[in-house]
């Protein structure tokens, strides 16, 4: 259990006792988000997408296993929930629609690392062309790398919330590198 | 494909170019993407209350609802029906779909109605010397191809001279009109729908008969004076200058009067019996003038059905 959750009073959110749920959504709201708006690259589909992952920890919440971490488990809904998105023809319609407006902390929080106008600009442009090559992903390769390099999770952890087996994970991870390496390199980055 | 072949790919696949192995790191040191902070209080309140299960989530609520849009929690404004985020369009899908499904059943409609249409009338007999006007038009009795053509439900047909014919719709009807004779053609009973029909007759001498596909069906003939109702039968109707006499030879016929255009004083007429509706309305309404059917209509009658069989079974064509 990592150390923001680790004081989180499990049984009290089994109990949906409302401080244990307060402090539960503190620990992964973020993360969630996060997860989130890399997946569906557009903000308005992530807070959709939030609404209804903590609609289903609340209603799940009777069965959460006190002895793991909750990590994986809410990872797994958010999951999930992009995957019905995905699936829904109106989210297809956004995803052709969305552009770098739709996500500017990335590129504020590229461009800031700058100090030279000059440089923000590159910079700018280059977090826009490797949103755009991460968002023309397949889905599936998507998943795999925002969970290994936003989350930062194991494979065997995305493995466990993609329900595929380890090497199934590995083999799509480096595929999504390798063709996200290729659509950077004819975007000319 | 083996595990060292997957690793060696996965090894190869790190061996990025240092363009993508940059922005890959530039996405790595990117920091959350944070949320509104008014969605995320309000999503913690609704979360933490349970007001969440109330109100459910916009996504759950899209699907019921067959809808799509933006969220509107974070105060976005609501968007017309068919407009989605990043303001691209598409086509109303229920305009769409109203519009396929009204072509589908005008579609459905006319197949319908062709199916239910009944056989078109023929010419089966053709005889005298006289002419048949159709609409106005002069046609030789001979000409069947106009006549095939000019023979439509709702035409206008008169015989001249001593010109006799006998038209089918086949295995439904057959009428045989006598010299002098002028009637407006019924349309043929619909298979399904549209059973009932209304022929008109002016004047002379018709002859009725149903086939093996009329039963089910209503066919009114109305004279200046008589209305005389066939549920499947054989009859004349002659139309006389004191009257109209209707001789039913098989079957029975409802036979009564046309009083500014209703039907009145209905009576059953069995076969080997007719009725005579006088103009000057003489006969008692609820005595009517009943006798034996006239004489010279029996052989006649039985004359015209027997040349009409063919087509009253449904077996004849239409030369």
């Amino acid at each position: 259990m990592s150390d923001r959750t680790s004081g989180l009073d499990l049984e009290g959110v089994r109990r949906r006792d409302p401080r244990a749920l307060g402090d539960f959504f503190e620990a992964y709201f973020d993360r969630v988000f996060s997860l989130l708006k890399r997946l569906l690259g557009d903000p308005v589909a992530a807070q959709d997408a939030a609404q209804e992952v903590f609609l289903k920890i609340h209603r799940g919440a009777h069965q959460l296993d006190i002895a793991r971490d909750p990590g994986p488990w809410v990872m797994a809904i958010a999951t999930n929930v992009c995957r019905d998105l995905w699936r829904s023809g109106a989210y297809r319609m956004t995803a052709t629609a969305a552009s770098l407006e739709a996500t500017p902390g990335l590129a504020e929080t590229l461009a800031s690392s700058a100090r030279d106008p000059e440089a923000d600009a590159v910079s700018a442009e280059r977090a826009r062309l490797v949103q755009e090559a991460l968002r023309h992903l397949r889905e599936p390769l998507r998943e795999v790398v925002v969970l290994r390099e936003y989350e930062g999770l194991g494979y065997d952890q995305i493995a466990a919330i993609t329900v595929l087996n380890e090497a199934a994970v590995r083999k799509r991870y480096s595929r999504a590198l390798s063709e996200l390496g290729k659509a950077l390199e004819k975007a000319g980055l | 494909m083996s595990e060292q072949d997957e690793e060696r790919q996965e090894a190869e696949a790190l061996r990025l170019p240092p363009e993508a192995e940059r922005a890959r790191a530039a996405l790595r040191a990117a920091p959350p993407l944070r949320a509104d902070p008014a969605f995320r209080e309000r999503l913690k309140q609704e979360f933490v209350s349970g007001a969440i299960e109330v109100t459910g989530s916009r996504v759950r609520r899209l699907r019921a609802n067959g809808e799509s849009g933006p969220s509107r929690l974070a105060g976005a404004p609501r968007l017309k029906r068919g407009e989605f985020p990043g303001g691209h369009r598409r086509g109303v899908p229920t305009l769409a779909w109203v519009v396929a499904s009204l072509a589908a059943a005008a579609a459905l409609v006319v197949v319908f109605g062709s199916l239910n249409r009944g056989p078109t009338w023929w010419v089966t007999a053709a005889r005298g010397d006289g002419t048949v006007r159709v609409d106005g038009q002069t046609v030789a009795l001979d000409d069947r191809d106009a006549m095939r053509r000019l023979l439509v439900p709702g035409a206008e047909i008169e015989l001249t001279g001593n010109a006799e014919l006998d038209i089918c719709s086949n295995g439904v009807l057959a009428v045989q009109l006598a010299p002098g004779t002028r009637m407006t053609l019924p349309p043929p009973p619909g298979r399904w729908l549209g059973r009932r029909t209304e022929l008109y007759a002016r004047s002379g001498e018709l002859r009725v008969t149903t086939g093996k596909n009329f039963p089910g069906a209503q066919l009114a003939v109305m004279s200046p004076t008589a209305a005389v109702e066939i549920k499947g039968t054989t009859v004349a109707i002659i139309i006389e200058d004191t009257g109209t006499c209707v001789c039913v030879y098989e079957g029975s016929a409802m036979v009564g009067r046309l009083r500014g255009g209703e039907f009145a004083d209905m009576h059953a007429v069995p076969g080997g019996m007719r009725r005579y509706v006088y103009k000057d309305e003489r006969a008692a309404v609820k005595d009517p003038d009943l006798h034996d059917m006239r004489a010279e209509e029996r052989g006649k009658l039985a004359s015209f059905r027997d040349s009409q069989r063919p087509w009253l079974m449904g077996e004849g064509t239409a030369d």
